[in-house]
């Protein structure tokens, strides 16, 4: 029976999981003995974590009607056309 | 029970970020826990590993650590309520690291030189075979006319070469395995996991 592993590619889609606590165990073990070797997936992790301490520090404020409207109508766009 | 646990410098957890309190004055370190009742936290539990799984663990420093009971096995790990620091292991250091990653990748080439042999390609497994170190080994892996039924064996050897230089024990580590495991199946990534693990012992006096 092969030994389980994660791949960079799946390390990426689970990484916010991941820092948030939301993997299984077993799910954890394999991620953290993949950072040990994978120098790639390290970074990653650290810019992901760069990014969330960045975003955190900047003051709440609400968007705007404009950017709303524009924000609204894309993801309207993107389901498939305004309604 | 005692085990060990690979830690960055500063006795630095390196998932958790947790610092062990370490051993002082002949006292082992203090407790931590990973539920309440200890001065220090630690995530779900306390994590360590036996010997044999040292090399999927490998980081800076590495330190024997007691583990209370109940401990359990999954994967690779030891996972227990607590665990204290007992005392550094001052063998696995830079050179230790540098020395294991060059075996793990001298092995990666073996392989590579058994792919060869088995392709019919004895000219390339000899030139590989003759390789005395890292540089030699990369340089002749990338010069290679390599067969295809040994082109992912020799892609691996010269990889490891260039992550032993590098001195990244762990990714040559996980790189000696799966080379193994493309010349022999899976028995033999693990009898190339048993194998570094033996070396570390060896090594390292454990």
């Amino acid at each position: 029976m092969p030994e389980p592993e994660i791949t960079c590619r799946e390390f990426v889609e689970i990484a916010t999981d991941y820092l948030d606590d939301a993997l299984p165990s077993q799910r954890v073990d394999l991620v953290e003995e993949h950072l040990v070797l994978c120098d790639w997936c390290r970074d990653h992790l650290a810019q992901i974590e760069t990014t969330i301490g960045a975003i955190g520090g900047l003051a709440g404020e609400p968007p705007g009607a404009a950017v709303l409207d524009t924000l609204v109508g894309a993801f309207r766009e993107a389901r498939g056309g305004a309604r | 029970m005692k085990a060990y646990k690979f830690l960055l410098p500063g006795a630095v957890g390196p998932f958790s970020r947790v610092v062990w309190p370490r051993p002082y004055a002949g006292m082992t370190g203090s407790w931590v826990a990973a539920e309440d009742g200890a001065t220090v936290l630690c995530r779900t539990a306390v994590h360590a590993c036996r010997v044999e799984h040292l090399p999927w663990w490998l980081q800076d420093d590495l330190w024997e650590i007691e583990v209370a009971e109940p401990v359990r096995l999954s994967g690779h790990k030891l996972m227990s309520p607590r665990g204290r620091l007992l005392r550094r292991v001052d063998a696995w250091d830079g050179a230790a690291a540098r020395a294991f990653a060059r075996a793990c990748a001298f092995r990666a080439g073996g392989h590579a030189v058994a792919a060869l042999d088995r392709a019919g390609a004895r000219a390339a497994a000899a030139q590989l075979r003759s390789c005395a170190d890292l540089e030699m080994l990369l340089s002749t892996a990338r010069a290679l006319d390599v067969p295809e039924p040994a082109r992912v064996s020799v892609t691996m050897a010269g990889d490891g070469a260039v992550r032993a230089i590098a001195g990244h024990a762990a990714t040559c580590a996980y790189i000696g395995a799966h080379s193994a495991r493309q010349l022999g199946g899976d028995a033999a990534m693990r009898g190339e996991r048993a194998w570094q693990a033996q070396w570390l012992a060896g090594r390292l006096g454990l």
